[in-house]
């Protein structure tokens, strides 16, 4: 194999494009650093593979997908919504990309995208604060570790991606979810409205629903053009409207002239230097060349995604770090948590017939957190069979009825006649529920699979257990009783037993905690056990709230930015 | 300040269709940037329709025959517009298992021959006036009914062929239009890029 050593010396390298790898290389380019981000898969030029005004007549298969491609080259993937005919390409390639399953474990669904920009291209764009609910929970009742932060500490972090990404949200004044630095919401339809005012009414103000907060601009900010309503974000954005690393911050950071980005470099492991105790650089496979190419670095940002970058940590074995690199506490590719969701319910609501909606939004509603809430709402909020919490992702449309047409007997002027108009409104609520942090839940290295670049594989063990089980019931009974609150009709619960890994909110695998003996990061997401490599990707999460995460990785990671370099200007790295 | 004004309706629509110039030099770029974007996908799928690799002319011509009939031309085109033909050659090549493939073809033979039995002068299903092209079908519908009895259809690929014929080619033509230029622009009043998002209009505004 060709062995080629890079004789530049970076300031910092930051592996991953994604949501965090962008901010990591956004902030340290603008403190001056000399930056290079490194990203397993291609390029992605927006003019050329972006298709979100691409419609479906102008695709092959109308977006019933390339089936038989997807069914050999993306067996996984393809169960994502997000893997379509036109979003498709920028997901891996499964054979290429193999991991296994532990024995006794459940499936575990690892969607993922390789490209320049990474799942930022494709995410949902929810961007929720997390509070002290969520920071103190493991504290609270024991599972997991303490976080070695607060919301105060987050607080200003929040407030610093938040003024750059351009969130459209609404403040509602709720302890369990922070308002932010919001841009005009995005407005409710008028029976979402209407459901808001009875579900405040029903349940005194404890049930509130919200415009979704999300990652959209609703005008134009800082350069980018406010959102034009086409409605299917994952396929890029030309206008720049919805934050992902290559809309946003990767453009910022290359502004600064201090930005290096090399696609095509599958990192393999981190190269420690045991005298001076730090990582001193990346060994990485070029994916066209097959070439093994070292890179250096003083600062290592590992923002590669929370199981490869335990896999990373993992496959980078010394003599000191016999079980993975940072890994003296043997917490890396433990506590791997996810959201459950996939249930709910929904039903029918009569009125505002005549009305309908004008644009394809790129949201909808959002219904946080009322259960086990702290405080002086703790008591009337508690739940015996449960702990911790779940939120709703919910909205009210009116569905097109020529979907349901081949149901309908007949075919003629008639019948293409009956298929016009719109159903009646249907409001769904789906819950995100909070995943209990537990060490079995794990990432390991498989002993003999490896990838396309031979690079040994990701093992995934885990499993929900009796606590997700018991909140999957609460979520469809409370979904169901706010529905028969509002007099709905057609009520259905649904339960599709979600598997591990498909909410796509994988976390903790690398936690932050107050001890080097049972956590692998301190509180500014910096190894315990060498200095100079910072983990800011979902791995660095020691619970799993129960909203989006995204938002929360963005502010720890500009957080951990901002304190690297201090240190390093100290001369403490 | 003015750029940091939400942008009104008649200014986002000239944004979107006509690049107008705008005040501000990324926006500028953007705007021509979307332009390229559009015309780059739109040169890989305009002109000819691709021809057609697994139907014979005249099978594409009895689907086509077929899918107008089931959704006509009214004040708005029928599926007869909508190159089903052309989709159904797509699926047949690349998409379809081989026995819904082999179902589907063998059916559809089936079919146009019982309309050459019907009508020996003609040029089987194609060439039959409309009533006697909705006879053949209804009497289609109608087998379609007995053998499902009761079941609903099923679009899983694995499943498509065990579904009765009427109503594959019905599916196949709903699909197909909903999806195509004519259906989605003229029926369903599609546009790609709205501009706005307008929460609570009047249904007959929309």
């Amino acid at each position: 194999m060709v062995q080629i050593i890079e004789r530049k010396v970076w300031d910092a390298i930051v592996i991953g494009s994604g949501v965090t790898g962008g901010w990591a290389a956004k902030e340290l380019t603008e403190k001056g650093l000399e930056t290079l981000v490194l990203e397993a898969g291609p390029p992605v030029v927006p003019e050329r593979d972006y298709s979100e005004h691409t419609p479906p007549w102008q695709m092959p298969y109308r977006g019933l997908r390339d089936r038989k491609r997807q069914a050999e080259r993306q067996p996984v993937q393809s169960r994502a919504a997000a893997c379509d005919e036109w979003s498709g390409k920028f997901f891996v390639d499964d054979i290429d990309n193999p991991y296994s399953i532990g024995e006794d474990s459940q499936e575990f669904l690892w969607i993922r995208a390789r490209v320049v920009g990474g799942r930022s291209l494709l995410w949902g764009r929810q961007s929720y604060r997390w509070s002290d609910l969520d920071f103190g929970a493991n504290a609270r009742d024991g599972y997991g570790t303490d976080w070695p932060i607060r919301y105060r500490d987050l607080a200003p972090w929040y407030d610093h991606v938040e003024s750059f990404v351009g969130i459209a949200g609404q403040a509602e004044n709720m302890p369990q979810l922070p308002d932010g630095q919001f841009l005009p919401p995005i407005a409710q339809t008028c029976m979402e409205e209407r459901v808001r005012e009875d579900l405040d009414r029903a349940f005194g103000g404890t049930r509130r629903f919200t415009p979704a907060r999300v990652a959209v601009l609703t005008r134009h900010h800082n350069g980018r053009r406010a959102c034009h309503y086409c409605g299917i974000c994952r396929r890029g954005c030309i206008s720049r409207s919805y934050f992902s690393s290559l809309n946003a911050t990767l453009p910022a950071a290359e502004e600064t002239g201090k930005l290096t980005v090399r696609p095509n470099s599958v990192v393999y492991n981190l190269i420690h230097d045991e005298q001076r105790d730090r990582v001193s650089g990346v060994h990485l496979i070029d994916a066209e060349s097959n070439e093994s190419v070292e890179v250096h670095g003083r600062l290592v940002f590992l923002c590669a995604s929370t199981i490869e970058s335990a896999r990373i940590l993992l496959n980078s074995r010394t003599q000191r770090f016999s079980e993975g690199l940072a890994n003296s506490s043997g917490q890396v590719g433990r506590n791997l948590m996810d959201h459950i969701f996939q249930v709910g319910a929904n039903g029918n609501l009569d009125g505002l017939e005549d009305k309908t909606t004008f644009g394809r939004r790129p949201n909808s509603c959002y219904l946080p957190r009322f259960v086990n809430l702290d405080g002086d709402r703790a008591e009337a909020t508690r739940e015996k069979d449960f702990l911790r919490g779940f939120g709703y992702q919910c909205g009210a449309r009116r569905p097109t009825t020529w979907q349901s047409g081949i149901g309908q007997p007949g075919f003629g002027a008639d019948y293409k006649a009956s298929l016009r108009g719109l159903g009646p409104w249907r409001l769904n609520f789906t819950g995100f529920g909070e995943n209990l942090p537990n060490p079995d839940n794990r990432v390991t290295i498989d002993p003999e699979l490896v990838d396309r670049w031979g690079i040994p594989a990701a093992r995934i063990t885990m499993n929900y257990g009796e606590n997700e089980a018991a909140m999957r019931e609460s979520i469809q009974t409370r979904a169901a009783e706010m529905l028969e609150a509002l007099g709905a009709k057609n009520i259905r619960t649904f339960n599709r037993n979600s598997l591990p890994g498909f909410a796509i909110h994988e976390m903790g695998t690398a936690r932050m905690g107050l001890d080097p003996a049972t956590s692998v990061l301190n509180g500014w997401c910096q190894s315990w056990d060498v200095p100079n490599l910072f983990i800011t990707d979902g791995a660095a999460m020691a619970s799993s709230a129960c909203q989006n995460p995204s938002l929360t990785y963005m502010a720890l990671t500009a957080r951990a930015c901002d304190y690297a370099v201090r240190q390093m200007r100290r001369l403490e790295l | 300040m003015a750029c940091f004004e939400p942008i009104g309706r008649r200014r986002a629509l000239q944004v979107i269709g006509g690049a107008a110039a705008l005040p501000l030099l990324p926006e500028e770029l953007f705007a021509n940037a979307h332009l390229a974007h559009v015309h780059l996908h739109r040169q890989e799928t305009d002109g000819e329709p691709a021809p057609l690799t697994v139907l014979t002319g005249h099978q594409a011509s009895t689907l086509n025959a077929m899918a107008e009939r089931i959704l006509p031309t009214m004040d708005t085109p029928g599926a007869g517009d909508a190159e089903i033909p052309g989709f159904v050659d797509r699926l047949l090549e690349g998409w379809l298992p081989d026995p819904a493939r082999d179902h589907l073809l063998a059916e559809l033979d089936r079919f146009d021959a019982r309309a050459r039995e019907r009508h020996p002068d003609g040029d089987g299903f194609v060439g039959l006036t409309e009533s006697a092209q909705d006879e053949l079908l209804t009497e289609a519908q109608d087998e379609a009914l007995a053998q499902r009895d009761g079941r609903a259809f099923s679009r899983n690929p694995n499943r498509l062929h065990e579904q009765p014929f009427f109503d594959l080619v019905k599916w196949l033509t709903l699909f197909g239009y909903y999806t195509s230029e004519a259906g989605m622009k003229s029926e369903l009043g599609y546009r790609i890029v709205p501009g706005r998002w307008d929460p609570c209009v009047d249904i007959e505004d929309a």
